[in-house]
């Protein structure tokens, strides 16, 4: 790695961006995928709860932040990986909602 | 890779947690990024298995599911969650080790999530072949 040229520096913070953006991307297709699920199953209470919590995916995944990380002050992840983990949380409880559905119609 | 720590932080350091950013000193830029990566990893890797537990409800529409299956839906479901929470603990963990200079915390949750993941695919070959056999009766 050479110090001499500045743009090296740029390729964590760009991999990082990267990352974020990957991870936003599997949070709202995992997030929408439980919704049409629940709606393809036909299990409406899941269905209406799923579809908020795709919203709120959705909302999280628009309003987070793609190239703010190259400067101290704002190299701040904290709230915004919990917004993440609470998308993958409300996704996690929605797919469990799921399949105790399924398993109580069998 | 010479570790380049920085005493001269933020004037005011507004950032959240208090608790990882009130201690030691700013480490090396790299060395931080590379933690939140990480974290995001694992955040990806729980997705991964929400999603697998929502593929494993949906076999339901094609007609009866062997209730083996829905309880691997559902430990997946959970098992994604529960690696969402390791994420943020790992992450704030990690990042006070990197301030203060410590060594590395072990990623203690792998030996578990490797193992699930065999278990499970042990399982789900097992309910196959026998579907696949009992088919061909």
């Amino acid at each position: 790695m050479s110090a001499a040229n500045p743009d090296t520096h740029r390729a964590p913070v760009d991999r990082t961006t990267l990352s974020w953006q990957r991870t936003v991307m599997h949070s709202v297709i995992v997030a929408l995928v439980a919704a049409f699920a629940a709606i393809y199953l036909g299990e409406p209470a899941v269905a209406v709860v799923a579809t908020l919590f795709a919203g709120f995916a959705v909302i999280v995944g628009a309003t987070t932040p793609r190239v703010k990380r190259s400067q101290l002050d704002v190299r701040d992840p904290w709230m915004l990986m919990l917004r993440t983990a609470l998308v993958l949380a409300a996704s996690g409880l929605v797919a469990v909602m799921l399949v105790v559905a399924v398993a109580l119609e069998l | 890779m010479q570790a380049c720590r920085y005493r001269a932080v933020v004037p005011e350091d507004q950032r959240r947690p208090r608790s990882v950013y009130s201690v030691g000193d700013e480490p090396e830029v790299q060395a931080s990024l590379a933690n939140e990566r990480t974290a995001l990893s694992w955040i990806r890797t729980g997705m991964t298995l929400v999603a697998g537990g929502v593929a494993l409800a949906t076999l339901s529409s094609f007609g009866e599911v062997p209730l083996v299956i829905l309880a691997i839906a559902g430990l997946a479901s959970l098992g994604g969650v529960a690696l969402g929470v390791w994420a943020l603990v790992s992450w704030r963990r990690t990042e006070r080790a990197l301030r203060r200079g410590q060594p590395l915390p072990a990623p203690s949750v792998l030996p578990w999530l490797v193992a699930g993941v065999v278990v499970v695919g042990l399982l789900l070959a097992g309910v196959t072949a026998f579907q696949a056999i009992e088919l061909t009766r």
